[in-house]
């Protein structure tokens, strides 16, 4: 019979996340755990003036050339524009660019990304100047490609009308400077939201078409519909939105789970995705509007090459969904990509305090504004064990380089690594208990055995790591010289 | 997350099968084995032998046991030419003479009328039969330049393209589509949201960029049943299966015994295309054989194809069985089916068995110079009831507990092979404590191999205390294999 888990990975010195089992063989007395991203303390960093209800969608990232933060976003009026020095004190310059109410004092974006951009400044030299920021524009029913040289002129791309699809498109580059991936994907993908029938209904779900150069796109696909697990979530979340009053209005013959829109960024090997997950609770037509009524979630999935999605971290929320009163407890959105800060990963979103159904026919008690939420490095899924020892073997392994370096938290526990030859016998030297035990806090500890850390006399024969945690969190490995 | 949600699984008079997990809660001893079709001693039972076969490949399109008429018929492609054959027990085929086509200025032939390939398995619905439209009795799609046209027939025999067409335009890329009818005993389906699934099943053939290449992959379109059962309300197809990065693993190793082929010759071009799939009702759920393709060449299609079994509940979300052994493997090496192996649309169960036609080739290449006809023919492979997956235990006891289910009826029946082993049930509350007169210990256990075997404990089957109320079975075994269960009425009986 085939053992799929035996076959040879080869890793190079790609660090290695634990989102999927892809790495993983055997695991023992330890679980794959979602982290939810911690809340900053000041949010909303960012609120909208009086009136002004729409959604936080767009794109923050972090201009190297300026030392800045740089934000878009959905406002009134069109897609307004914010920068901020440290990520936490925003403020909204007056750019003069659109005329809205009479005036040009405003931070108005004409033809802005409102889905986010993609930020391409590798590409300058090959697409121009002009197409160093690139965005898809939802007009005519359809999307098209727009590009600007600063983020703030925007023009559109001459383009044969394109992705078809749903009202919601995010798009991603496959590829960038932290991220080289290698397997030979055309340049930028977009997810359109498709209709697939599943069950009773015809549900928003997640499509995708791919792009050499932003103008041309194939015709998209679906990737990922809502299953049967996503109603039965649906019950639990409807219930918690209740108990936090972001929903008045329920009717569990309609809940059901749909997805609202997928944020995708590669990182480290892999693509992430947040998907925003849409639980329906009610149709707007039983109170004679259009639509429908629910709260949403974000979750995270991972995968390998854009086509089959994982739910990761068991479809629990990356984002903690807020109680009673709180700025954030109904609607939200990501913007379309984290940023690496640092040790950090900061997770810029929208929220609002009332669901969609709200937002839809609600005109009172709203709030909106832009939050942040951060990780830690490679912070989106760990492998955690308690008080006893568990172990998680990885598959067969091919690496690079001459040092295993290791991302944990393990403050008052403990993780020990051994190297085990393809049969699983531990190499002469570098068994666990010649490790030296890490207890601390690092996202990159070089493990050492008996005071040692060189690697290089391995012999060249592939390998796997078997990792002994307790009391333990361990979020990614990797080899490096 | 599983536990703090849990809702039993009304599973009714449903039968349960174990392709996935939908009933199994946790193993502990036990795996899941799939089993590869038996394939008949005397395959290929057809071969290309007649003058307007030769030179062709033949390749099975539609084949099944008609109850009617007491005889198992089959459609199969000889180029563009669809033929007709009918056997008295699915091993020794005869060709009638049709009278229907000219061929060399001779109507005795077996050559049906109307249809030409390439074209899709048909659909024969026997229930229709007596209802007003006996001219569509038999229905089929092909893919055409401009998008899927039906034909209808009333025999199988005489064909009719329908005025007009397409009824769904583009997507497809080739003729490749297998249709497959979906049975009709929905009521006690298990189906999402209680909700019948669409009547017909076509899987069409999607060409999708994955990772590097361009490849086949597996699209699904439902076509409802209407009045008038025109056959012509296909969805817009989804794509449902694609070839993943442990696929394209998977490729080097089963391209490994075809190496020699000249044209299989570049690792680095190794991967795996899904060229169809035929999706069938099996047991409350969806089961496929998916016709998966490793591609070796330059380029090229060349390569080997085995099929592989995947599932679904609601034909949306699939997935694939074990560890994608092939259910339907190629041939030991220079056997006639050697090369390539893909399948009727459907199988069908006769004599308390699966049967499936395939089309074999001895050689991978779909190269002309390859295909030779002598080397390609139409075979069988068969199973026992619900054998294409079975938990297993060997020598040390294994346990399955199922999730919390509910049930209707009054007895319990087990499809399971223990000669030389034993095979218990207990039944459990919903935090899984032993009900008492159900026990473990309480519980006849079972040796012996029986499609259907009537549990019980101190010599008593009856359930029917239990009927309704949400509880858990969990199943010891020892050298077993545990195929199927359902709870079945008696009272009815």
């Amino acid at each position: 019979m085939a053992d799929l888990h035996r076959r040879v990975l080869s890793i190079g010195t790609q660090k290695q996340l634990f989102v999927d089992d892809y790495v993983i063989d055997e695991i023992a007395g330890v679980s794959q755990v979602l982290n939810s991203a911690t809340k900053h303390e000041a949010n909303p960093l960012l609120t909208r003036e009086k009136g002004d209800f729409g959604q936080f969608y767009g794109t923050v990232l972090y201009d190297q050339d300026q030392r800045l933060f740089r934000a878009w976003y959905m406002g009134r009026g069109g897609v307004h524009y914010a920068t901020s020095h440290d990520g936490l004190q925003w403020e909204t310059p007056s750019l003069g660019l659109a005329e809205f109410e009479g005036s040009r004092e405003n931070n108005i974006v004409p033809s802005g990304p409102y889905e986010g951009l993609d930020y391409c400044p590798e590409m300058r030299g090959i697409e121009g100047p002009d197409r160093v920021y690139k965005c898809l524009r939802y007009l005519n029913w359809t999307w098209m490609p727009f590009a600007s040289p600063d983020g703030l002129h925007w023009s559109e791309i001459p383009a044969p009308p394109i992705v078809k699809g749903g009202d919601e498109c995010k798009t991603c580059k496959t590829h960038d400077a932290a991220s080289p991936h290698p397997a030979g994907l055309p340049k930028y993908a977009a997810f359109p939201k498709l209709g697939a029938k599943v069950g009773k209904y015809s549900r928003r779900s997640v499509g995708l078409s791919w792009s050499d150069d932003y103008v041309h796109w194939s015709p998209p696909v679906l990737v990922m519909a809502p299953d049967d697990q996503d109603d039965e979530n649906a019950f639990l979340r409807v219930g918690e939105a209740l108990e936090a009053g972001a929903i008045d209005l329920a009717w569990p013959e309609d809940y059901r789970g749909e997805f609202y829109h997928m944020c995708v960024f590669p990182y480290e090997g892999l693509y992430l995705g947040f998907v925003d997950v849409f639980y329906i609770c009610v149709e707007l037509w039983r109170i004679g509007q259009l639509n429908q009524g629910g709260p949403d979630e974000v979750q995270l999935t991972s995968s390998r090459d854009l086509i089959h999605w994982h739910r990761a971290g068991n479809r629990m929320p990356i984002i903690d969904n807020g109680g009673l009163g709180d700025w954030d407890a109904g609607w939200k959105s990501t913007t379309n990509r984290p940023l690496v800060i640092g040790d950090e990963i900061w997770i810029y979103y929208g929220a609002n305090n009332t669901d969609h159904g709200g937002l839809v026919w609600k005109d009172t008690l709203r709030t909106a504004g832009l939050g942040l939420a951060k990780l830690r490095l490679d912070g989106f899924v760990s492998l955690d064990a308690g008080e006893a020892e568990g172990t998680v073997t990885t598959r067969p392994l091919r690496f690079e380089g001459n040092q295993l370096v290791i991302n944990a938290q393990c403050k008052k526990g403990s993780v020990a690594v051994a190297i085990l030859d393809l049969e699983g016998r531990p190499i002469a030297g570098l068994d666990a208990a010649d490790c030296d035990t890490f207890s601390g806090d690092s996202v990159r500890h070089t493990v050492t055995w008996r005071n040692r850390s060189d690697l290089s006399a391995l012999p060249s024969q592939p390998i796997r790591l078997c990792f002994h945690l307790r009391n333990a969190k361990l979020y990614s490995f990797v080899f490096g010289s | 997350m599983d536990d703090r949600q849990e809702r039993p699984r009304d599973i009714g008079l449903e039968k349960q099968t174990f392709v996935d997990n939908y009933i199994v809660a946790s193993t502990a001893g036990v795996s899941r084995l799939v089993h590869p079709g038996q394939k008949h001693p005397d395959n290929p039972l057809l071969s290309a032998e007649r003058e307007w076969e030769t030179g062709f490949a033949l390749e099975v399109l539609t084949a099944f046991y008609d109850e009617e008429i007491k005889l198992f018929r089959m459609w199969y492609a000889a180029g563009e030419r669809v033929c007709y054959a009918t056997s008295p027990d699915g091993f020794r085929w005869e060709r009638p003479d049709l009278g229907l086509v000219e061929f060399r200025g001779s109507k005795a032939n077996n050559i049906v009328q109307g249809l030409v390939g390439p074209t899709n398995g048909i659909v024969y619905s026997p229930e229709m039969v007596g209802s007003e439209f006996p001219e569509r009795y038999y229905k089929s799609l092909r893919y055409e330049a401009e998008g899927w046209a039906v034909y209808y027939s009333g025999d199988g025999l005489t064909w009719t393209r329908r005025e007009v067409n397409p009824v769904l335009k583009g997507t497809l890329v080739r003729g490749v589509c297998t249709t497959a009818k979906s049975s009709e005993c929905f009521a006690k389906g298990v189906f999402y949201k209680q909700l019948p699934p669409p009547k017909y099943l076509a899987f069409p053939q999607l060409q999708v960029r994955v990772g590097r290449f361009e490849r086949f992959c597996v699209g699904f379109s439902g076509c409802p049943m209407t009045f008038p059962d025109t056959f012509t309300a296909w969805t817009e197809p989804s794509l449902i299966l694609a070839p993943d990065p442990l696929d394209d693993e998977l490729a080097g190793e089963r391209l490994a015994d075809v190496m020699e082929m000249p044209l299989v010759s570049s690792p680095a071009e190794y991967r795996s295309e899904f060229s169809g799939l035929a999706g069938f009702r099996y047991a409350g759920a969806f089961a496929g054989f998916l016709w998966v393709l490793y591609v070796g060449g330059d380029g090229s299609q060349d390569g080997s194809a085995e099929v592989q079994l995947v599932s679904s509940r609601d034909l949306v979300h699939w997935q694939r069985t074990g560890d994608r052994e092939a259910i339907i493997p190629r041939g030991t090496k220079g056997g006639w089916d050697a090369g390539r192996v893909h399948t009727s649309n459907y199988p069908f169960e006769v004599n308390n068995e699966i049967w499936a036609y395939y089309t074999g080739k001895r050689v991978g290449p779909a190269g002309d110079a390859h295909a030779a006809p002598q080397h390609t023919g139409i075979g069988l492979a068969r199973w026992r009831a619900d054998g294409f997956v079975s938990l297993e235990a060997r020598d040390a006891e294994g346990t399955m507990t199922t999730k919390t289910l509910r049930f209707e009826g009054t007895d319990l029946a087990i499809n399971a092979q223990c000669q030389e082993g034993t095979l218990a049930v207990e039944v459990l509350d919903r935090e899984a404590n032993p009900l008492v007169g159900f026990c473990r210990d309480e519980c006849d256990a079972f040796s012996g191999d029986d499609l259907s075997h009537i549990v019980s404990w101190r010599g008593k089957s009856d359930l029917s205390a239990l009927r309704g109320e949400p509880i858990r079975l969990r199943f010891h075994l020892k050298r077993a294999k545990l195929y199927s269960f359902v709870f079945a009425d008696r009272s009815v009986a």
